[in-house]
């Protein structure tokens, strides 16, 4: 398998992403998947300022990340999927196409109906539900800022509050 | 003392490192050498300072992560260092206000952690955030400033209190003599130094202008 | 569209120092922008009113930056609400920009310009200049950059707006962060002999202490950061049991 890292963080492409996993993992490619960033040059862009000259960004829509999410796992080179909400997820994830694998929960923040569940993650009713449905499309949902933190699954996720 | 000098100095600093300039009075050589003019006796808060400014070095102010506050801890045992100074030999002495400063770092690294959550009620909480207007976020953002001067002066003030009655009273029962004492500065000091090498990209990266820098530390030692 | 004035441009400049000035766990320097953009959000919405506030709640919410590029962020969101961009538009700058001047600064900064002006003010100290000298020095010589980066940043945002990151990428930045880690390392490098020769705490030490000394620099060297807690635990440590070896006598 290929894809070395499925993450829900808003901040998507950003320091703990590029240097806290990225010097674990080492990955070759960042995809993020979002319906509006692969249609926004501009916004591409900025997101990919900070990133090292060997690590290659790559922007698709939904539709686009589900038909080549095969080659991705098939091919050699590591790949790191970003989203930045659980709901993009959920439907990359349909009909069981992320069945058995970890979608790590990294960084939702703050915001108006938002609690907080961990210091990094933020959930409203709405994402609750969607993470149970993510879970239910057979992907292992467990929340993780850094790989030198600890996991914490779904159920203390959804448990807590 | 001049506890009012400290008070101010600590004030200052504790702002500067986070919450207003970071022109670097914050480290600990700037800090600790301040402190030193200010009490009259400047190389002994920059023996401190510099001794502190080594440990330092490799703590980076990266996203939300905890860290010790060097510069109001660098005031506080800069401070004790010269209050306590002629209470003993000057070498133990040194060793002490070091350790301290280390520690008293910490303390205010917790400091910092309560002064983030106050600021979290301040300019982030439910109901405020929703309630805010030009005016209300000026002045509470003021406000949010104006308590981390009141914190860093508190910290470095009670530390450098505390600081100078530990040395005055533990000083005369140090044991294990003068180069000793002042052998553990050196081989923890150079312990840290070698330690920012992984900061601009390590052995591997940059073996070249590292080894370069070594034999040219090692010829200015021989010139000198 | 409204024009930002001198007084505004000011305004916003002096205010971005104290950027971090309510940094908080949960919004970072959410308030800090906003309250750094008040100027310029006067400027469009007026003095006071429903319309002023409401944009500044809008910008009140999460944000983070490093604090000497916030005025690339400052100067850019200024440009795009003078402009009269679109809220939803702004919002979505502030979140694409975030993570990059996050990333841009820690490097060139934190992990290059303050570490190579420390250690070389360490090594300037360490040879015998004056110590009024080198805390005058490194002060000076450190802001002269700093301003020059907050500087060059506010205009490439007020110029730019949501256009900067072509800018950045042709910049020198780059170059600059990566000459910044040979002369971080090679200054380290120099200081190493200068530390671990005892001249930290002016002494000339015995050759066994030096030999120890290089033995920990090798391992720091090796293992980076993470060395810190055990060095300073076994420095506190040692402390201690030098005091307690006498007391129990």
């Amino acid at each position: 398998m290929a894809i070395v890292l499925l993450r829900v963080d808003e901040r998507l492409i950003h320091g703990q992403v590029v240097v806290g996993w990225g010097s674990s993992l080492h990955p070759d490619r960042i995809v993020v998947v979002d319906d509006e960033l692969a249609g926004s040059t501009w916004e591409q862009e900025l997101y990919t300022v900070g990133l090292p000259a060997q690590l290659e960004a790559q922007f698709a829509t939904v539709e686009e990340a589900r038909r080549a999410l095969p080659g991705w796992l098939a091919d050699p080179a590591r790949v790191i999927v970003l989203t930045r909400d659980v709901r993009t997820m959920r439907r990359l994830a349909e009909h069981a196409l992320l069945r058995g694998h970890e979608v790590n929960i990294g960084g939702l923040h703050y915001a108006p109906g938002r609690h907080a569940i961990l210091p990094y993650v933020y959930l409203s009713d709405e994402e609750r539900t969607e993470m149970r449905r993510l879970a239910d499309e057979g992907a292992v949902v467990t929340a993780r800022d850094l790989p030198g933190s600890r996991r914490v699954d779904l159920g203390q996720l959804l448990g807590r509050h | 003392m001049n506890w009012l000098a400290v008070a101010l100095l600590g004030g200052i600093v504790g702002l500067d490192a986070t919450g207003f300039g970071q022109l670097m009075l914050s480290r600990p050589l700037i800090a600790g050498t301040l402190t030193g003019v200010a009490l009259g006796r400047p190389l002994a808060g920059l023996a401190v300072g510099l001794a502190l400014e080594v440990f330092a070095l490799v703590i980076l102010p990266v996203g939300a992560a905890r860290y010790p506050e060097v510069g109001t801890g660098a005031v506080a045992a800069a401070a004790a260092h010269v209050d306590a100074a002629g209470a003993a030999a000057p070498a133990p002495m040194l060793l002490l206000a070091v350790a301290f400063g280390l520690v008293w770092e910490t303390v205010a690294g917790q400091a910092v952690i309560l002064s983030r959550r106050q600021n979290e009620r301040l300019v982030a909480g439910d109901r405020t955030l929703g309630a805010l207007t030009a005016r209300s976020l000026e002045r509470r953002h003021l406000g949010a400033m104006s308590l981390d001067f009141a914190r860093g002066a508190l910290v470095a003030l009670v530390g450098a209190l505390v600081g100078s009655v530990l040395l005055r009273t533990l000083a005369p029962y140090w044991a294990l003599g003068s180069v000793a004492a002042l052998g553990m500065i050196v081989v923890g000091g150079s312990g840290m130094v070698g330690a920012t090498l992984p900061l601009f990209g390590g052995w591997s990266e940059r073996k070249a202008a590292f080894v370069v820098g070594i034999v040219c530390g090692l010829l200015i030692l021989l010139l000198a | 569209m409204t024009p930002l004035g001198r007084g505004v441009r000011a305004g916003m400049f002096l205010r971005s120092f104290a950027v971090q000035g309510s940094w908080n766990y949960r919004t970072l320097v959410g308030a800090g922008l906003a309250f750094s953009l008040l100027p310029a959000l006067r400027a469009v919405y007026g003095r006071r009113g429903e319309r002023l506030d409401e944009a500044v709640r809008r910008h009140a919410g999460v944000f983070n930056s490093h604090p000497y590029l916030s005025p690339m962020a400052i100067g850019a969101i200024a440009r795009l609400e003078a402009d009269g961009e679109d809220a939803a538009v702004v919002e979505r700058f502030k979140s694409a920009i975030r993570g990059s001047l996050g990333t841009l600064g820690d490097r060139l900064v934190w992990a290059g310009w303050r570490p190579v002006c420390l250690l070389f003010t360490l090594a300037l100290l360490l040879v015998g200049v004056p110590w009024w000298a080198g805390v005058v020095g490194f002060l000076l010589a450190y802001n002269t950059g700093h301003l020059l980066l907050r500087v060059w940043s506010y205009r490439l945002g007020l110029e730019r707006g949501k256009g900067v990151a072509e800018q950045l990428r042709q910049s020198a930045v780059p170059r600059l962060q990566r000459l910044l880690t040979v002369a971080g390392a090679f200054l380290a490098g120099v200081v190493l002999p200068l530390v671990a020769s005892g001249r930290l705490v002016g002494l000339r030490l015995e050759l066994p202490w030096a030999l120890a000394a290089a033995l920990v620099a090798f391992l720091g060297a090796r293992y980076g950061a993470v060395v810190r807690r055990p060095i300073v635990i076994g420095l506190v440590g040692f402390a201690l049991v030098g005091l307690f070896l006498q007391i129990v006598r």
